[in-house]
């Protein structure tokens, strides 16, 4: 099999030590790369009871076959680990260069194990790999950490940070790379933090082995040509993500007010149009991109805390249409300005904008029903539609000061600790906040998230646009769109390029097969790919199954909010999912899935995936 | 009525996922419709529900489904993008 080293560089922290893992070509074929691969790793090497935040846990990173190599969006890089932020599997993916560049030196993933002593930085230049101090970059943001690595290092080296979030073990801490990409989720961040690492370079110089490179130049030459000349290529790409904002109001399915209601009357002070006619200065895509939806802001305004107004001139990259969403919409901040220097802020700080939004808005509120009082915050008047509120709670939760260091560990845990009926306002699934799209109105968008499988993330199935195909107030057939998406939509991340070609430009499957075959030399279809993927999904849900005692049914619920509240406002005004209708999706999901009443995978369902192996852990 | 005077037509395309929920449409194509509607009265009338249109391009601009269609005009129907 080409398109890889058979290479997986294992770095310890612990005794800085390094080694390679040779795996045979059987194991690429079988779980091909990206989470796929970290996912076997993990189950297989992370122990039951294992603390998250322990040197026990790993921390592994992983493009795929087609990471580096000539074919559109061949940028994807995926991080695995045991995650802080719920305890049952993890992973966030990031785009940028850092996947392609960690191929150039060599590997197929890195793992980082055990612990360093001391704050430290890795650097690693093809097959030479250095521990150097991270002293003086300790306590120090994001965009200045990359900023004086980039400056010792060069240009050409790729480097993922943390920030102080990451350093302070918070939950929602993330990986920042190239100035503005992020693997957000699950809490990456922290286990980063966890073992002193407080960044890690990468600079190769080496190829990628490929089957057929004479049949790769000229497929993906057509490849590029075929993305640049699809209809929708022009009209899509200024805004990137953003453009989506108005419609997910239109569609009443934007977070408003932590969750409370799902239209912004404001949102068009924060959609597209206003990030592309007042903030926007240039496109940024991420490796061989050709439809760059990274978009680089510049920001200015006034800071108002209190007695006190500080102005504030920022560049930052985003804000993206999931910032927009729980920064803007759920913490009511109607200014395109104001999201995009609270984006800032967060990334600065380290940590993920998604949970981060969600978090605050869930400080905020509870701060309102009187859950949490003004003492408890430093004798501030914190509001909905306040940025020094939003910049404020951001900065306690990343170091973990006063109420902060619970706010820290996320809503759920949060929501455990004030008591008053708080679970009602954490709006998160298996622990992991919500992202940018309310399922009240929307039954398939919110099994996706029920079922996900690392909490309640868009990415696995974004089925909203079903939801409203089909109609919201159908059920039938959604079990199995979910299912179809779960599949498709994750195994770009094993195979280590974007699927947003695919999704926005209409950038046909088909294609992917052949790009993979041409680069592998193997003969893999659309539907043995699909098998794999399912493979990954089932072994991932037995992670949570062995690592979480009692994991099962109760786990795939949402938030109360969806079930007790009907939305108040807006184009879903009076709509609520009752609980016949979640039973209903939840039990005709796992009969699609080859899962017993209460979600875990039959002993035929794993044997059918080659999952054996996971047969003890069903006792 | 003489619809060579009540009439107009209009160039229209589809992009994205979103035309798998309108397999009886090409990506593009030309229609003739009456004066003085809407787009989003002639996405209805074409079988689009408009509510699976993020937003739409009218000759190179972007504009409202309310926006009202005028002989010629070329339009391009977007659907969501959905983040990473």
């Amino acid at each position: 099999m080409k398109g890889i080293h058979q290479k997986i560089l294992r770095i310890n922290l612990s005794d800085k030590s390094h080694r390679l893992d040779c795996r045979d070509e059987e194991f690429y074929r079988t779980w091909i790369g990206g989470r796929g691969m970290g996912a076997k790793i993990i189950y297989d090497e992370v122990p039951v009871d294992t603390d998250p935040l322990g040197p026990e846990n790993l921390l592994y990173m992983s493009g795929g076959p087609l990471s580096g190599v000539y074919a559109p969006a061949t940028g994807k890089t995926s991080f695995v680990c045991k995650s802080p932020a719920t305890g049952g599997y993890g992973d966030s993916n990031v785009g940028g260069h850092i996947g392609p560049e960690l191929k150039y030196a060599g590997y197929d993933a890195l793992i980082f194990e055990g612990a360093a002593a001391e704050p430290t930085v890795v650097v690693i230049d093809d097959d030479k790999i250095t521990f150097q101090s991270a002293a003086y970059l300790w306590g120090k943001g994001t965009f200045e950490t990359e900023k004086i690595l980039k400056d010792e290092l060069g240009d050409d080296f790729q480097i993922a940070v943390i920030g102080p979030a990451g350093e302070k073990l918070v939950y929602i801490a993330c990986i920042q790379h190239d100035f503005g990409r992020q693997a957000g989720r699950t809490g990456v961040g922290a286990v980063m933090g966890s073992k002193n690492l407080k960044a890690f370079a990468i600079r190769g110089s080496k190829g990628v082995p490929v089957a057929d490179a004479a049949a790769l130049l000229e497929h993906g030459k057509q490849a590029f040509a075929n993305c640049f000349a699809k209809p929708g290529f022009e009209e899509w790409t200024p805004m990137g993500t953003a453009g989506v904002t108005n419609w997910v109001n239109e569609i009443g399915a934007f977070p408003t007010r932590n969750f409370y209601t799902t239209y912004f009357p404001e949102h068009e002070k924060i959609n597209g149009e206003a990030l592309l006619e007042r903030i926007l200065r240039t496109d940024k895509g991420c490796f061989a991109c050709p439809t760059p939806c990274g978009k680089y802001s510049s920001a200015a305004g006034v800071l108002k805390d209190g007695t006190r107004e500080e102005t504030f001139q920022v560049l930052v990259e985003g804000p993206e249409y999931e910032t927009i969403a729980l920064v803007g919409g759920n913490c009511e901040i109607a200014s395109i300005e104001e999201v995009a220097y609270a984006n800032y802020v967060m990334d600065d700080l380290g940590m993920d904008t998604i949970s981060g939004g969600n978090i605050v808005a869930f400080a905020l509120e509870c701060l309102e029903k009187g859950v949490l009082s003004k003492e408890q915050v430093e004798g501030r008047e914190l509001r909905f539609g306040d940025l020094a509120s939003v910049v404020y709670l951001s900065e306690i939760i990343a170091k973990r000061q006063g109420i902060g260091d619970i706010l820290a560990e996320g809503v759920k845990i949060a929501a455990e600790k004030f008591g008053h009926n708080s679970q009602h306002y954490a709006i998160h699934v298996k622990g992991l906040e919500q992202s940018g799209y309310e399922g009240r109105n929307a039954p398939a968008m919110m099994l996706a998230f029920m079922t996900a499988d690392i909490g309640a993330h868009h990415n696995r199935a974004w089925a909203i646009t079903h939801d409203i195909a089909v109609g919201v107030d159908v059920f039938e057939g959604k079990p199995e769109k979910v299912v179809e998406l779960q599949h498709i939509r994750p195994f770009f991340d094993q195979m280590g390029c974007c699927r947003l070609q695919w999704v926005e430009l209409g950038f046909e499957l088909e294609n992917y097969p052949d790009l993979f075959n041409i680069v592998t030399g193997e003969k893999l279809t659309w539907e043995d790919m699909m098998h794999i993927s399912e493979r990954v999904y089932n072994l991932t849900r037995m992670f949570w199954v062995k690592h979480m005692p009692g994991f099962g049914r109760s786990w795939d619920w949402p938030p109360p909010r969806m079930i007790e509240e009907l939305v108040p406002t807006g184009p879903s005004a009076g709509k609520k999912i009752s609980e016949e209708n979640l039973n209903w999706l939840l039990d005709r999901y796992y009969e699609v899935r080859g899962w017993d009443k209460n979600g875990i995978p039959t002993p035929e369902k794993l044997e059918q995936l080659g999952l054996s192996f996971c047969l003890p852990d069903l006792k | 009525m003489n619809l060579t005077t009540e009439s107009i037509t209009v160039h229209m395309g589809i992009r994205g996922h979103c035309a798998e929920y309108f397999p009886e449409l090409p990506e593009e194509f030309t229609h003739q419709c009456g004066v003085g509607l809407t787009l989003r009265q002639v996405m209805v009338s074409l079988g689009i529900n408009p509510l699976l249109i993020m937003g739409v391009v009218v000759n190179g601009k972007l504009a409202k489904k309310d926006y009202l269609l005028q002989e010629g005009d070329k339009v391009i129907l977007l659907s969501p993008p959905t983040g990473g």
